[in-house]
């Protein structure tokens, strides 16, 4: 692992660390938390969407990558705008916020250049996957959702009055959307793990991971009535959760716009005779 | 331009060692090519910029001009190495082991797998024989 790297990596643990620090203490009470979530959360997708655009500058016109990350930049471009009409109306309108909410729409829809562009950039690398490949990602992937499907939005959507329908079909449209956002960055970092253009890809799967848990957390919480930022564990874990999950896909894409060939050695003795 | 004097000195007559070197030229050109390429597409400009960079650091570093007369690697575009082809294999050969190393580094080892099978699949029959000789581009 690249040694330049760890100053970016250093800034995301202490943002973390200082959140989750707040979090705890909430100096200035749960308003001036909400607020600073709210921001963080912006700012957070806002960077992580600038630098996903600037990675794709890093490619030649007309080059699939460089589609492949622009689309990347514009879906989470979408996601910072939805945070921004979230922090809007957590702070504005507060405890009524209806859900799903305009910034639920926003999300949604940011989903489809984001599900386009990692699904371009891996088709891209042209690489057939080993069976065993397959096999390992596709059985996470089906783990991942069957837990989450069974274990939290199946209880919670069995009795829902035909009203709280669109609740429903959010919560799990951001579940399936989520975890195939994480599949697919899952299939990429198979494939790229052991070379230098790989390192973007484990912090932004395990970022995406963290979206799906998160949002799948937050369906049940909001389905409870449980969730209230600052107001128990279960909403700390999820802002803290989609925190970091926006500065790990901030970092990948950091790590992109970084990559540098001074980053692997190269061992400059040779022998003719290695393959 | 003048063409500078002929280093040939090996066993294959003058014309037959000319083409043997043109050969090996082309297929030390491909495979650069392709490498270049496939970190280019995804791994962008400037890393495939940087590989040039390093590849041609390499040949400075390992005596390139003085082995064939030529400034830099960029100058197989415009001429072919006359000298013994036997030679110019073993030079081929280092410096496309090289360039392999720092491709699998930044490819990582399935990519340039994928990449060394496609470009060995599409040889021509002439630079394929020749292939089948020096193992240039390996079937991996």
């Amino acid at each position: 692992m690249s040694s330049r790297g760890w100053p970016a990596r250093a800034g995301v643990l202490i943002v973390l660390a200082c959140f989750i620090g707040i979090y705890m203490v909430q100096p200035g009470g749960t308003r001036l938390l909400e607020i600073l979530a709210n921001t963080l959360n912006t700012a957070a997708a806002s960077l992580g969407a600038v630098l996903l655009l600037a990675a794709s500058t890093r490619f030649d016109r007309g080059l699939v990558q460089r589609r492949a990350w622009l689309l990347l930049g514009s879906g989470m471009t979408l996601w910072a705008i939805a945070e921004l009409v979230w922090a809007y109306l957590q702070i504005v309108i507060g405890q009524g916020v209806p859900y799903p909410s305009p910034a639920d729409m926003i999300w949604s829809i940011g989903f489809i250049p984001l599900i386009l562009g990692l699904s371009a950039g891996h088709r891209s690398l042209g690489v057939r996957l080993s069976n065993r490949q397959r096999v390992l990602t596709v059985l996470v992937y089906v783990l991942l959702l069957a837990t989450l499907a069974i274990g939290l939005l199946g209880p919670m959507y069995a009795d829902l009055p035909p009203a709280s329908w669109p609740e429903a079909v959010i919560g799990a449209g951001y579940l399936v959307g989520d975890l195939t956002l994480a599949f697919i960055a899952m299939l990429s970092l198979a494939v790229l793990w052991n070379g230098l253009i790989g390192r973007p890809w484990p912090p932004i799967a395990v970022g995406l991971l963290l979206f799906a848990i998160s949002d799948t957390v937050f369906a049940y919480a909001a389905w409870k009535g449980l969730y209230a930022v600052g107001g128990n564990l279960l909403s700390g874990v999820i802002d803290v959760a989609y925190l970091a999950a926006y500065l790990s896909i901030a970092l990948g894409a950091y790590r992109q716009v970084t990559l540098r060939l001074a980053d692997v050695p190269v061992r400059e003795s040779f022998s003719t005779t290695e393959a | 331009m003048t063409q500078p004097p002929s280093r040939h000195t090996g066993a294959l007559p003058p014309a037959e060692n000319a083409d043997e070197c043109a050969d090996l030229t082309l297929l030390f050109n491909r495979l650069r090519t392709e490498l270049r390429g496939a970190i280019a597409r995804t791994g962008g400009r400037s890393l495939a910029g940087e590989f040039d960079q390093r590849l041609e650091t390499y040949a400075g570093e390992h005596a390139w001009h003085t082995l064939t007369g030529l400034p830099t690697l960029d100058a197989l575009h415009a001429r072919v190495p006359d000298i013994d082809s036997r030679m110019l294999l073993s030079v081929y050969q280092d410096y496309s082991s090289f360039a392999r190393q720092i491709a699998g580094r930044l490819l990582g080892d399935q990519l340039q797998r994928s990449v060394l099978r496609s470009t060995y699949l599409q040889l021509p029959p002439s630079l394929a024989e020749l292939n089948a000789r020096c193992q240039m581009i390996p079937y991996v």
